[in-house]
């Protein structure tokens, strides 16, 4: 026996002798190593094309390097790996939603080389959506190559994301968090033990690489009961601005396609007009270029020494420049813009407060830049744990739990009256193509017209007499009888067993009523490639009970209600079983 | 119902005469051509277990472009008696990428012009029947009527789908089958399928064993789905065939092969 075939016997065993949660955990530290080392390997990418362009960044042309940046990101994800833009996170959630995970190979590393071209150059944005991207589909492909099922294999997809989120921000809990609440859209306790054990190994793993480091380090704050007060304040301000960078990415997004459509642009071209805005405004405010965490580090410490316009200004600049990249086609994740405009906005906001009531005694301005990254983050992914988690997590302080809770809860609530639907989700709202576990359209989803179609049915021919029908009835437990032309097989009509009984007492009839006399001409039909969701719509549309399955002019069987809410609570059952 | 044929329609001259190929396909298996004028220079189809992403040379950028090509199409289908059914695009991943559904019985892949890319030029040619539950049909360059099918039988128990398929193709297509195998020869049991067998031809490698192969015939082909690094740097059966023969080939996947190994048991059973 060779090496191949021991290895195989010895997975066979493995995957019949062994507990399936435990092979899932095992599984999940596997997706974790990977997820981590993808994080790692994206932070080394972006110091290192950072490191690349430092020398140039005092040239007069330095203004172009986002536009560089930009253009040859989406170059490399058009030509060489042949995937199309976007940050991921939409893509991730579909594949859950509607394709049990499965994701591209090449998306495991497409977007870790894209997003820090991007970035690194001083694009307007974030790591963390491209990450995602990979972790999950690590986990996709892990799970694929070991012949998982799709249940198995979407908690390795949420397990990638986890430990890639917890590698990146070297916070385990926001990662399993995320993963959960906006990737998966369920809390289920199968899911829950291998996410956050893969979410800890990715950290781990990326703690022994790169150091156990807090990304934003915290200082005692002294928060008191005016403060926790204040936060909701905070809320109204977050939430304004998740709004808006919400809908300014959607509308420059949209007038990026507009243009380039007009002007016959590329798509890498369209990214580097996107990127020389970026670079021009970063000639005024460099603050905006990049990730932009040094500026918030600052901002925690207290050190941002300008005015409340300069803030003001400098957080539409950062608005401005993060839906120019992103917007025109850049590569990146709106995440780490998120937590540096929360943090300007924080900081804006403390000082209205400062200026407005100077008598009272509030907090650090850096503790208010911690609320309003919270804030702004809960708002624009519509997801307040992720956001109290993180902040919790990145800052290494529990002293700003509850004025955190507070900002995150009602900036959520009030973003939600603006924008219902988070910036991952509103595309996919839109396109109708979001289907959380459990939800009517995943059942339906779930099951194919193949399944539930009935094909005990006696077609009958045209052409057949009355008296020959009868006959057959004795034979039927149905009511409804397709009609077929006999020359040609065509599906021609259907028959229901009412339309025959006022001739079922004239027995003078039996040898004059042909079928065609009676069938149903024009009857609603259902084709194989039709949705369930569809069909159902139609029939309480037209009250119908049940539709035949016409293919080529050929009839297939019928589906009917009844049988069809039987499938679909089988389905159900499944669904939301935590087995 | 009618077996149904997907086809990836690109207006250009090697497009056309793809179609073509699909019609005769079409006509000879009495299969429904459903076709896709595309909206996006790529596409994805989710399998059971895989997805694959099929990237196409061209594709027509806007709505007038699209109605041209699709009445370029109907024009050529309603020039064979075929009636156009054109595939619809329900989902999408991202607004530029649809998802193509994947429950036909053939297809035809959108062979590339020239290998431009090295690590995806022929990705789809190799993962479609790798993966998919149907037959691939790989067109070529030009488009001509076939008379008799050629099957390659490997001459191994593991590769009897591929014989099977052929075996079906003959039966349902009435035309003469030559079975070329480099192993053992053959034993076909069922009567049914044995009566359209024409040759069995066993030979080796090199230039001869190509030569027996009928100029007209098409081509049906084992697709085992190796590795990339296989196929790209080192010989194969497929890759020697397309080098060698230029006709059209349909590759049949371990998948499709295990369905027509189930019509295969059934006959020699019955």
């Amino acid at each position: 026996m060779n090496m191949t075939a021991w290895m195989k016997k010895g997975w066979s065993w493995l995957r019949t002798h062994m507990d399936p949660r435990l092979f899932m955990m095992l599984m999940a530290i596997v997706v974790g190593i990977f997820g981590g080392l993808a994080a790692v390997l994206l932070h080394h990418m972006i110091e290192m094309v950072a490191g690349l362009f430092s020398g140039y960044r005092q040239r007069a042309w330095s203004f172009l390097l986002p536009a560089m940046g930009a253009a040859a990101a989406v170059y490399f994800m058009e030509k060489i790996v042949r995937e199309g833009g976007g940050h991921g996170v939409p893509e991730v959630i579909y594949a859950v939603s509607r394709h049990g995970g499965l994701i591209r190979l090449r998306s495991t590393f497409s977007r870790i080389f894209a997003s820090s071209m991007t970035i690194g150059s001083g694009g307007s944005a974030g790591p963390e959506a491209p990450v995602v991207m990979s972790g999950a589909a690590i986990g996709s492909n892990i799970g694929r190559i070991l012949g998982l099922n799709e249940r198995q294999r979407v908690v390795l997809v949420g397990c990638g994301a986890a430990s890639a989120i917890g590698s990146i921000f070297n916070a385990p809990v926001a990662g399993m968090v995320f993963t959960m609440e906006v990737l998966l859209g369920q809390w289920r306790s199968s899911h829950l033990l291998p996410i956050t054990l893969a979410a800890v190994t990715g950290t781990q793993l990326s703690r022994r690489l790169h150091g156990n480091q807090i990304p934003f380090e915290s200082a005692i704050f002294g928060i008191q009961m005016h403060d926790t007060l204040a936060s909701a304040g905070l809320a109204l301000i977050t939430a304004v601005v998740a709004i808006g960078l919400i809908r300014g990415m959607r509308r420059m997004h949209g007038l990026s396609l507009f243009l380039a459509s007009r002007c016959h642009l590329s798509p890498w071209t369209r990214a580097g007009i996107g990127g020389l805005f970026v670079g021009m405004i970063g000639i005024f405010f460099p603050v905006v270029l990049g990730e932009g965490y040094y500026a918030v580090r600052e901002m925690i410490a207290g050190e941002f020494s300008s005015g409340i316009i300069f803030v003001l200004v400098i957080l539409l600049a950062k608005m401005l420049a993060t839906t120019f990249t992103l917007g025109w086609g850049g590569i990146g994740g709106i995440f780490a813009p998120s937590l540096v405009m929360g943090a300007m906005a924080g900081l804006l906001y403390h000082r209205i407060l400062v200026f407005l009531f100077p008598a009272v005694g509030w907090v650090n301005e850096g503790c208010f830049a911690l609320l309003g990254m919270a804030g702004l983050l809960a708002g624009v992914l519509q997801a307040p744990l992720t956001a109290i988690f993180l902040i919790f997590e990145i800052t290494g302080g529990y002293e700003v739990v509850l004025p955190l809770m507070v900002v995150s809860a009602f900036s959520t609530i009030l973003c939600r009256y603006g924008e219902p639907h988070s910036i991952y989700l509103k595309d996919l709202v839109a396109r109708d193509e979001l289907l959380r576990p459990g939800t009517d359209g995943r059942v339906l989803l779930d099951l194919r017209i193949s399944e539930v179609m009935e094909k005990d049915c006696i077609p009958v021919q045209r052409n057949m007499l009355l008296r020959n029908f009868i006959h057959l009835l004795k034979n039927s437990r149905r009511n409804y009888f397709p009609v077929e032309d006999a020359a040609t097989g065509r599906f021609v009509g259907m028959v229901h067993l009412d339309d025959v009984r006022p001739y079922l007492l004239d027995q003078m009839l039996y040898d004059t009523v042909l079928m065609e006399q009676l069938m149903h001409r024009n009857v609603m039909v259902v084709h194989p490639d039709d949705e369930l969701g569809d069909i159902l719509e139609t029939m309480d549309r037209l009250g119908l009970f049940s539709m035949p399955v016409v293919a080529d002019h050929r009839f297939m069987g019928m589906i009917s209600k009844a049988t069809l809410l039987d499938h679909y609570r089988k389905e159900l059952r499944v669904q939301t079983s935590d087995e | 119902m009618n077996p149904r044929f997907f086809h990836v329609y690109q207006d250009t001259p090697a497009g056309r005469e793809a179609l073509l190929q699909t019609v005769f396909f079409c006509r000879m298996l009495g299969a429904a051509p459903v076709v896709y004028i595309p909206e996006t220079p790529r596409f994805l189809m989710y399998f059971e277990n895989r997805v694959v992403q099929v990237d196409l040379d061209c594709d027509p950028s806007d709505l007038k472009k699209r109605a041209r090509w699709q009445a370029r199409a109907s024009e050529i289908l309603a020039g064979s008696g075929l009636d156009a059914h054109f595939l619809q695009i329900h989902h999408r991943t991202t607004p530029e990428l649809p998802d193509v559904p994947v429950d036909f019985d053939y297809m035809s892949c959108p062979v590339p012009a020239s290998a431009r890319h090295f690590v995806y030029s022929d990705l789809g040619m190799r993962r479609l029947p790798a993966v998919a539950p149907f037959s691939v049909l790989i067109p070529a360059l030009v488009a001509r009527g076939w008379k008799s099918l050629a099957v390659f039988y490997g001459g191994d128990e593991k590769k009897e789908g591929v014989l099977a398929a052929g075996l079906a193709m003959a039966r349902n297509t009435g035309l003469p089958l030559d079975v070329f195998t480099r192993g053992p020869v053959p034993v076909i049991r069922s009567a049914s399928f044995k009566a359209h067998v024409r040759h069995v031809v066993a030979g080796n490698k090199g230039n001869d064993f190509w030569m027996d192969v009928p100029p007209e015939a098409l081509m049906i082909v084992g697709a085992s789905g190796k590795g990339w690094f296989r196929e790209r740097f080192f010989s194969t059966f497929k890759k020697e065939l397309r080098s060698s023969l230029p006709g059209t080939c349909v590759f049949v996947g371990p998948q499709a092969q295990e369905s027509y190994m189930r019509i295969w048991e059934r006959e020699t059973d019955s």
